[in-house]
C-alpha cells in the first residue's frame, strides 16, 4: 500500500508551465521491497499501457541495480517468464515511503509521506 | 449479495459512509456483470472519502473465483485525512491499492495508464457556491449551484482518464439531473452515452447511480 513504479508510471504534474510534466524524477529516502502474487497475464496486458523507459529510469533513481532492469520490452514479453518476473518486481513490489517527486520541467516537488504522493496543486500554480 | 460493506474506520474530519455511499456499493453490484464483462484492471475512486466504495469491489474482485485478474485499485481525495482513511479501510481488508492526494483526476489525466472503472461519490447537496471546496467536512458534499460545480469540473476529465470500453459510476441527486434528465452531463461527455443503474429514496432526497460509458 505504498507508492509503486506502477503508479509512478502513471502519474504526471499538471502545475502551470510544465509542458509534459512526466516522467517525475523520484527522490526516495525510504524505499521497501514487498513480495507481491506474481500474475504474468496482469503483467502482459500492463505493458501496453506503461512506458518501459519511464520504469528504467525509475528503477535507477530508487536504487536498483541495473542488472535487475532489463533495459528494453522484448518482442515477445509473453513467453519470457525471466522478463515477465523482472517486470513484475520492478512495477509492484518496490515501495516508495518516503521521499518526493519532482516535476521534469518546473522542479516543482510533490512530496511522498507514509507511501502517499501528495500531488495537490496551490491555486496560482494551477 | 455479491458486494458487502467492508471493515472501516472513523476518523471526524472525513464523511462517513452513508446512504449514497451504500447506494453507489449496490449500484455497482447491480451491475457486476458488465464489471467483469471489460476484464477491469484498474479501478479509480475520486473523492473516496472512507474509501468504501472501492475496497467493497477491490475485496470481491480479490476473492472471486470467476475472475482471476489482478486488479490495482488506486484512490484520490483531496482532503489528506481521508486519504489516511482510505488507506485505512484498505488495510483493515487487506487490499493492496494506492493512495493518493490530489484534486479529482488531475494526477491521472493523459497518463498511457488508463481506468477501466471509475467510481465517483461527488459533493452533490445544492448549496451557495461559495460553501464548494472549503477545507474538511463541508467540501465533501457541498456541490454549489444545482450540486454540479465539482461535478461539472470533474466530468470533461472523465475521456483522457477512462480506456475504450471503461465505465464510470457517479452517484447523482436529482437535483443534479438538470431538465430531469442525463442531457446536460452527457453535454460534457459527447462521445459517451448514459443511464441510470439504480435510484433510491434516502430521507427528502431522491439519488441516483449513474453509469457513462463510450459510445460503441
Amino acid at each position: 500500500m505504498r507508492m509503486k513504479l506502477l503508479t509512478h508510471n502513471l502519474l504526471r504534474s499538471r502545475v502551470k508551465g510544465a509542458a509534459k510534466g512526466y516522467p517525475l524524477a523520484i527522490h526516495a529516502t525510504t524505499v521497501e521491497t514487498k513480495e507481491a502474487d506474481f500474475n504474468p497475464t496482469f503483467i502482459v496486458r500492463m505493458l501496453d499501457r506503461i512506458q518501459w523507459p519511464v520504469v528504467v529510469q525509475a528503477a535507477s533513481q530508487v536504487g536498483v541495480s541495473e542488472d535487475k532492469v532489463p533495459q528494453t520490452v522484448p518482442n515477445d514479453p509473453e513467453s519470457d517468464q525471466e522478463f515477465l518476473k523482472a517486470a513484475h518486481h520492478l512495477l509492484l513490489e518496490i515501495e516508495v515511503i518516503e521521499g518526493e517527486l519532482e516535476c521534469p520541467d518546473t522542479g516543482r516537488a510533490f512530496p511522498i509521506k507514509r507511501g502517499i504522493p501528495n500531488m495537490l496543486l496551490n491555486e496560482d500554480e494551477v | 449479495m455479491e458486494l458487502h460493506v467492508p471493515e472501516y474506520g472513523k476518523v471526524d474530519s472525513v464523511y462517513e459512509p452513508a446512504e449514497d455511499t451504500f447506494l453507489l456499493i449496490d449500484g455497482l453490484e447491480a451491475d457486476l456483470k458488465n464489471i467483469l464483462a471489460i476484464k477491469p484492471q484498474l479501478c479509480v475512486e475520486i473523492g473516496s472519502g472512507s474509501g468504501v466504495p472501492i475496497t467493497s469491489l477491490a475485496c470481491f474482485l480479490k476473492d472471486s473465483s470467476k475472475y482471476m485478474q489482478v486488479v490495482v485499485c488506486v484512490a484520490v481525495d483531496i482532503n489528506p485525512d481521508a486519504v489516511m482513511c482510505t488507506q485505512d479501510t484498505f488495510q483493515r481488508n487487506g487490499i493492496e491499492a494506492e493512495c493518493l492526494q490530489g484534486d479529482l483526476l488531475q494526477p491521472l489525466i493523459d497518463r498511457s495508464i488508463k481506468a477501466d472503472i471509475l467510481i465517483f461519490n461527488p459533493p452533490y447537496v445544492v448549496t451557495p457556491s461559495e460553501e464548494v471546496g472549503q477545507e474538511g467536512l463541508m467540501a465533501a458534499w457541498a456541490g454549489g449551484a444545482d450540486g454540479r460545480e465539482v461535478i461539472d469540473r470533474f466530468l470533461p476529465q472523465v475521456p483522457a482518464v477512462l480506456t475504450d470500453s471503461g465505465i464510470l459510476y457517479m452517484i447523482a441527486l436529482q437535483e443534479n439531473l438538470i431538465g430531469g434528465s442525463l442531457d446536460s452531463m452527457l453535454h460534457m461527455l459527447p462521445e459517451f452515452e448514459g443511464e441510470i443503474v439504480l435510484s433510491r429514496r434516502a430521507g427528502g432526497e431522491r439519488l441516483h447511480v449513474l453509469k457513462f460509458v463510450r459510445r460503441q
